[in-house]
């Protein structure tokens, strides 16, 4: 192509590109740019054999239960991807606390941790990113293992996970926010060891800010996974 | 020489771009602001001031009666009051105030309709003066009790009839909605504390009654319509966190006493039901993902069989769905793509394959939609969407693809739900700790608040009416 056609088409390209992102908010084009890089991340991950919440596992027997969902409901057919995702469905507590025929009391038996001088060490808040159900973080992950170590310890106890968000997001698409949240903090502990049938999960959304404000610190503390504990 | 010509032109198809670029206007707050058509499409309607002379009621009584007519009238979305002036008053007042040249006078000052009212002893007297017909409608004798609430109900049963009088086709105004309103007992800071209960009020925020007394948090309440030949729903599911984790109970709108709905464990979230009554839709969390759920329903026995998951995306939540009016299509949140956005998706069948699954995305124009609300003409999917600073009510319009912003203004507008008339909505709007609820229809922009008082009022759901 004849040099004075490049002076041509790139100033048309560049026209192109500004007009495509000019017409976009710049939170939207970081939006954008971290969805994908989310996306790009797992796979650049995966390529180290990092898998972050996943791993790869050839049958149903590569992990410790095998959820049988018919028991419940009716699931969808996820034919040649429900290995895949297996390892993301850990089945919940057979039982609701609160329940006619559950040997565990509703919420009003449960307590919080800080009441108690060993508990208070044990179970601290999980914080989350905006919008991101991940546990992550040295701090968040030490914080895990150290509630996955005791509870391993005490089969007597018995916890219910709060999912929390903070006031940005919608309030009732929040709700389902929050069940992931408290869902994710879950997963991990009955993953390393903790008896799925004494954990329990509840999605408060935005309901039940621990500090009331707009501000950024204020918003990062909400948004956070709580927990409530019962002995048995 | 030749280098700066080129270098001239493409400096300038440089700057035609960015300013093409920029359409959006910028309210003062930074909220985007859409210029709707400024002509109205409401008929001009004059309302005199009723005859008392004759009247059993105190003047105040019958001047509220009067406001609750007005408001009635003038959120209809097919009429607007027009001040009173004396003259107009002078001419309602008239014995003879169809006749030609009265007519005539109403026809030089721009008005459709002339409905005026007199009480004699404990009877209310309407007339309705169709302009350019010359024709009178008159609604006699209607009893009055001299109770405000149930006077209230007389009166917006008036206001229908003038609204079928004149437009034959069915008014709102006798209709009511669910609502929840959030408390914090002694102003505490300790959110543990906050509870919330089901509330249903009329259609203009008012005769409020308490339905729930869970003393908890109580969200996302919804009628269960009523069966054919009946007018008023009985029953409603609503969400409640009683034992802790949040549940589905169906209830009596007589005792608000509530029955679990599905023995499924973990979390239960944001039920709706279809117009037929044979299914209702929700999230569950039972695989350790909030995914969305389809259960076969009978009012009267309640859930029957298994649930079954509809709609699953790892790595994604899902949120908020929505029966189509015909009960075969489902509408709902995911944030599988990114943003959390709305889908549309054909009701699939038992265990059928995740990969058949091909839901459409809806709203394509803005990012964080959520809440969406089919109206029931099946036209239209109203819902929320981040635009700009704050969250605010668009409408989908199935038909044309077009999405439109219908409110404006400061303030978080959430939870969108159609009237029966698929004309109307009511939203509720927050900001900081205060949220009230306001009414809204395709013909007026402008949003009026129903609500007052103490309590985060939120999550409104109208009651769906099988006449219309």
């Amino acid at each position: 192509m004849k040099r004075s056609t490049w002076f041509l088409v790139i100033p048309v390209l560049l026209v192109l590109c500004t007009v495509a992102s000019c017409s976009r908010s710049s939170g939207e084009v970081w939006d954008d740019t971290k969805t994908a890089s989310r996306y790009m991340g797992r796979g650049l991950r995966s390529l180290g054999g990092k898998q972050g919440e996943s791993r790869q596992i050839n049958s149903r027997d590569d992990f410790g239960f095998a959820a049988n969902w018919n028991d419940d409901f009716i699931p969808l057919d996820e034919g040649s991807d429900r290995n895949k995702f297996a390892l993301n469905q850990v089945p919940q507590a057979r039982t609701s606390p609160g329940d006619p025929d559950s040997p565990i009391p509703g919420i009003e038996a449960f307590v919080d941790p800080a009441t108690d001088a060993e508990l208070a060490k044990i179970f601290n808040n999980v914080q989350f990113d905006l919008n991101s159900e991940l546990v992550k973080g040295d701090e968040n992950m030490r914080q895990m293992r150290r509630m996955s170590n005791f509870l391993k310890k005490h089969p007597e106890l018995y916890v219910f996970i709060e999912g929390h968000c903070c006031e940005r997001g919608p309030q009732a698409y929040n709700l389902a926010l929050g069940s992931r949240r408290s869902n994710s903090v879950r997963n991990f502990l009955v993953k390393d060891g903790v008896n799925l049938d004494n954990l329990f999960t509840i999605s408060y959304g935005k309901e039940r800010p621990l500090v009331q404000g707009a501000g950024e610190d204020t918003l990062r503390v909400n948004r956070r996974a709580q927990f409530k504990v019962f002995k048995r | 020489m030749r280098f700066f010509r080129w270098l001239v032109c493409a400096c300038t198809l440089f700057s035609v771009g960015l300013s093409a670029a920029g359409h959006r206007q910028q309210g003062d707050d930074g909220a985007i602001v859409v210029r709707l058509p400024t002509e109205s499409r409401l008929i001009p309607l004059y309302l005199a001031k009723f005859n008392r002379t004759e009247s059993s009621f105190e003047k105040k009584h019958v001047s509220r009666l009067m406001g609750v007519l007005d408001f009635d009238l003038a959120h209809n979305g097919m009429t607007k009051i027009v001040s009173r002036g004396k003259e107009m008053e002078m001419l309602a007042g008239s014995v003879t105030f169809d006749a030609p040249r009265n007519v005539e006078a109403w026809k030089t000052r721009n008005i459709y309709y002339v409905v005026r009212g007199s009480v004699k002893g404990k009877n209310l007297n309407i007339e309705v003066l169709a302009v350019n017909q010359g024709t009178v409608q008159a609604i006699n004798d209607i009893a009055l009790t001299g109770d405000l609430s149930q006077d209230r109900v007389t009166m917006h049963r008036v206001a229908d009839s003038i609204h079928y009088a004149l437009f034959k086709t069915p008014g709102i105004a006798s209709t009511k909605f669910l609502y929840t309103i959030k408390e914090r007992p002694g102003d505490s800071q300790d959110a543990t504390k906050w509870t919330s209960e089901v509330w249903e009020a009329d259609y203009d925020g008012n005769n409020t009654r308490q339905i729930t007394h869970d003393a908890c948090l109580c969200v996302t309440p919804t009628y269960i319509p009523p069966k054919k030949g009946v007018s008023s729903c009985g029953a409603l599911l609503y969400v409640s966190y009683k034992t802790g984790q949040p549940k589905i109970y169906m209830a009596s709108l007589r005792d608000g006493k509530g029955r679990r709905f599905s023995p499924l464990p973990g979390n239960q979230l944001m039920p709706s039901i279809s117009r037929q009554r044979d299914k209702v839709s929700f999230i569950s969390d039972v695989t350790s993902n909030p995914d969305v759920f389809l259960q076969p329903f009978n009012p009267e026995v309640g859930a029957l069989g298994k649930p079954r998951q509809i709609f699953t995306a790892r790595y994604a939540t899902q949120g908020s769905p929505v029966f189509s009016p015909d009960g075969k299509k489902v509408a709902f949140v995911s944030n599988k793509d990114g943003p959390p956005r709305i889908y549309i998706m054909d009701i699939p069948a038992p265990g059928a394959a995740t990969k058949s699954i091909r839901p459409q995305l809806l709203t394509k124009r803005n990012r964080e939609n959520s809440a969406p609300a089919w109206s029931p003409d099946g036209t239209k999917v109203a819902y929320c969407a981040k635009t700009g600073a704050w969250r605010q009510i668009w409408i989908a319009n199935l038909i044309t693809g077009e999405e439109r912003q219908l409110t404006q203004g400061n303030g978080n507008k959430e939870n969108p739900t159609w009237g029966p008339n698929s004309l109307h909505l009511i939203f509720n709007s927050a900001s900081e700790e205060v949220s009230d609820l306001y009414l809204i229809n395709l013909n007026q922009p402008e949003a009026v608040k129903i609500s007052g008082g103490k309590g985060e009022k939120r999550f409104p759901c109208w009651e769906p009416v099988t006449s219309m």
